[in-house]
């Protein structure tokens, strides 16, 4: 069951926003949700948590419409972060999770534990103004989940934190995950979403472009890619004039190709070793989902270039 | 369909626990089942903006100030009198000579005349109380006399002459402000009596005749309508007063804490908490919650203000009759001499008046975008509130008049017209029944238009639409 969209359109004044959208979040499902910048994502979230409603289509968790669902089931992190900046940080936690449906009790064990989780007790006396912008981070996204919500909706959740921090949110993304938490999430970082996710939707414009589990997604555009590193020559100058291959970046540690369905990876080894090359990398890989992302949206998401599925 | 459930374990899927009556229930807002949670959530916002606000040390200090202020204003009438009183006394006989040119006056002799004036003119005052010392001269002095009075040394100079005919003729020096002359008054009606006497006595009256002469004309006065203020004088002064004193506070409590509404909405709209609100509680908890938060916030100060205000005015009767051993004001009088259910009427306006005005302010506040605009954005229902000014002072003269009433029953103006009407006119007791009621649909309807406006403006932040526009958004959405 859990989360399913099914038509969704919106429409603002005279601009479309989004177009008849259709996907499936699995329960327990760590997903992701993708798109370029306007794309129709912080709206279709705001759908999702009954914050709009859709013009036409339904919105269903379980079966049950959305508006029926009740509010403590769900944890928003917003793209635009946002707290009572003259407030302590325990007080204003304490006020969200008991306005989202925690007893006082409850809410301030839950704080405790992921105050402490997240290494950032020291500063609970502290006013949100007064922190980094880092444990600002953090105390949104504790915001979020203190009231242990079933169903978390985040827009883009990784912005703007450093690598620890985001090492740390993936960490508490994953906890959230074992403890059968349905999340969804937005981003640009697509490395992000291909290392957590099970399930993706790119939209564009509005309109979902590709959906489905990551694994079914890279093989559908399967398009066989090899990389390539000879120690001895790193520019391969002859691997252009070899059929069936097409190179498609040079980077300062591989050169990646992609070969025909038909050819077997082995002749490109064999023309390595030819021209007595010393081989430190060869692999076979999947095609990333920047490489998807780019393949499906870059073409289309330029600014004002009107698509003929919008003016349709 | 979906291998994954098996790894979440069962866990109770939310949307099975909502009860059945929820889903009928769902009153304004996004979520219906928040309707569930509705006071809970509406408490948890109340004390949250009562705290946060309470706290604030920008709040102390003004209410300290406010309070210090309260407390000294009723002083003022005190200390001035007191001023007075020990400054005043002394110097405040005035020095009048009389020159007699025309004989006997009257049939009073020199030293009868002059008893007769400082009689006359001080009352039943008599030795240092006395508002006048009156003295004679021979006219050979006069040239010196008038110099006297030029120079400041001599109030007042009287000159006693005769006609042709015989008629007594008054000549008035004084050293006084034309436009200000306090003395002018007495001397007149000293002359005028001068004038009657001596008139009487030079046609030749006894003294019984010339009594009768004074004695006063017999009116008996018929009003067929009976009076409408059967009150006391100084009730119906305590009114005025009373009806002044509620109508500063009643609008200084909108313009303060109803701005103060919209600047909160405004202000967690621009600092984006706004979004993670919306999702834990609904637009109708959020604008009641901080509505009521805000308003008892002021109403806390309010008491705090009217109690210190009271108390000092309570404090200045035993502090007057200790300064100048009579109680001179009648203050005391004025709070006991109106009766109770005026007081509980005038804080059951007061109260539907911020809630209506506030709830306005609220959902104007969500349109904006920053904060700074909140001032323009509350403009019209601010309007509104000043307007009411006006029939306000006018009906402190006329508070039975028709449009008077009528005003009174425009839910914007009622908490002014029915303040005005209830301490200065004659109200029925269903004539405050419908302004209440008539108040409570207009906040609900305000409420209504302002939960709409608010849930679509507390996540919009496009341009800021027009009035068209909102009414719109209002109607369709």
């Amino acid at each position: 069951m859990g989360l399913i969209l099914r038509g969704i359109s919106k429409s603002f004044g005279s601009f479309q926003a989004i177009k008849d959208l259709s996907m499936e979040v699995r329960e327990g499902a760590l997903f992701g949700f993708l798109g370029a910048n306007g794309a129709g994502k912080t709206t279709t979230m705001r759908m999702i948590l009954d914050l709009f409603r859709p013009d036409t289509g339904q919105i269903t968790w379980n079966g049950k419409d959305v508006r029926e669902v009740p509010r403590r089931s769900w944890g928003y992190l917003p793209e635009e972060r946002g707290l009572y900046p003259k407030m302590r940080v325990d007080e204003q936690l304490l006020f969200l999770a008991r306005l989202n449906g925690l007893s006082k009790g409850d809410a301030e064990k839950a704080l405790d534990e992921w105050l402490e989780r997240f290494q950032i007790n020291a500063n609970r006396k502290k006013k949100i103004e007064e922190l980094s912008k880092g444990n600002q981070q953090k105390v949104q996204f504790l915001a979020t989940i203190l009231h242990d919500p079933t169903i978390l909706v985040m827009d883009e959740p990784f912005s703007g934190l450093d690598p620890v921090n985001a090492n740390m949110l993936k960490e508490a993304f994953l906890e959230m995950h074992r403890r059968g938490k349905t999340i969804i999430f937005s981003t640009h970082q697509l490395e992000q979403a291909e290392e957590l996710c099970q399930d993706i939707v790119i939209i564009n414009k509005g309109q979902s472009v590709v959906q489905g589990s990551v694994r079914e997604i890279k093989r559908q555009h399967g398009r066989n890619v090899a990389r390539l590193k000879l120690d001895n020559d790193p520019e391969v100058s002859w691997l252009e004039q070899l059929p069936g291959v097409q190179v498609t970046k040079r980077r300062e540690d591989y050169i990646e190709m992609q070969i025909q369905a038909n050819l077997n990876p082995n002749v490109i080894v064999e023309a390595a070793l030819q021209h007595g090359g010393i081989i430190s990398r060869f692999e076979l890989t999947e095609p990333s989902l920047t490489d998807i992302f780019i393949e499906k949206v870059g073409a289309v998401s330029l600014p004002d270039t009107p698509t003929s599925e919008l003016s349709a | 369909m979906s291998k994954k459930t098996v790894d979440a374990p069962e866990r109770e899927t939310p949307a099975q626990d909502i009860p059945e009556r929820v889903r009928t229930s769902i009153a304004v807002g996004s979520g219906g089942a928040a309707t569930l949670h509705n006071w809970r959530n509406i408490r948890l916002i109340i004390g949250h903006e009562y705290k946060s606000r309470v706290t604030q040390r920008v709040f102390i200090i003004v209410s300290i100030i406010l309070l210090a202020i309260v407390f000294l204003v009723p002083f003022i009438p005190t200390v001035v009198q007191f001023v007075q009183h020990i400054t005043a006394h002394p110097a405040s006989q005035t020095q009048m000579v009389v020159v007699n040119s025309a004989g006997t006056v009257a049939g009073l002799n020199e030293t009868t005349l002059i008893a007769y004036v400082n009689a006359q003119l001080n009352g039943t005052k008599t030795g240092s109380s006395a508002l006048y010392a009156t003295t004679s001269q021979p006219p050979a002095s006069l040239g010196s006399l008038q110099s006297q009075v030029k120079q400041g040394k001599l109030d007042i100079l009287l000159v006693l002459d005769r006609s042709v005919q015989g008629n007594l003729q008054f000549l008035y020096y004084t050293n006084a402000d034309p436009n200000n002359d306090s003395n002018l008054t007495s001397i007149q009606t000293l002359a005028q009596q001068l004038t009657v006497l001596d008139t009487a006595h030079r046609l030749g009256l006894t003294s019984s005749q010339l009594r009768s002469l004074f004695v006063p004309p017999s009116l008996t006065t018929g009003y067929t309508q009976q009076s409408q203020d059967t009150r006391p004088a100084s009730e119906i002064a305590a009114s005025y007063v009373l009806a002044l004193a509620g109508m500063y506070l009643l609008f200084y409590a909108v313009m303060a804490y109803g701005s103060a509404v919209a600047n909160g909405v405004a202000e967690e709209k621009s600092s984006r908490i706004m979004e993670i609100l919306v999702n834990a509680a609904t637009p109708w908890q959020l604008l009641a919650g901080k509505i009521i938060g805000i308003g008892a916030v002021g109403l806390s100060q309010m008491v705090c203000l009217v109690v210190v205000g009271i108390g000092s005015l309570l404090l200045q009767a035993p502090l007057q009759a200790a300064l100048f051993g009579t109680n001179t004001s009648g203050l005391t009088q004025l709070f006991t001499s109106v009766f109770l259910p005026f007081y509980l009427l005038f804080l059951v306006y007061f109260l539907l008046a911020f809630f209506l005005y506030a709830t306005l302010f609220a959902g104007l506040g969500a349109m904006v975008k920053r904060q700074d605009e909140v001032a323009s954005a509350i403009q019209v229902p601010l309007m509104l509130l000043i307007l009411g000014w006006i029939p306000f002072i006018f009906g402190l003269s006329s508070p039975d008049a028709t449009w008077t009433k009528v005003l009174s029953y425009m839910p914007f103006w009622t908490p002014m017209l029915m303040l005005v009407r209830l301490a200065r006119g004659t109200v029925a007791w269903w004539e405050i029944v419908v302004t209440i009621a008539l108040m409570l649909v207009a906040i609900l309807a305000c409420t209504w238009c302002a939960a709409r406006l608010y849930r679509l403006g507390v996540l919009m932040y496009g341009q800021k639409p027009g009035l068209v526009q909102l009414v719109k958004l209002v109607r369709t959405n």
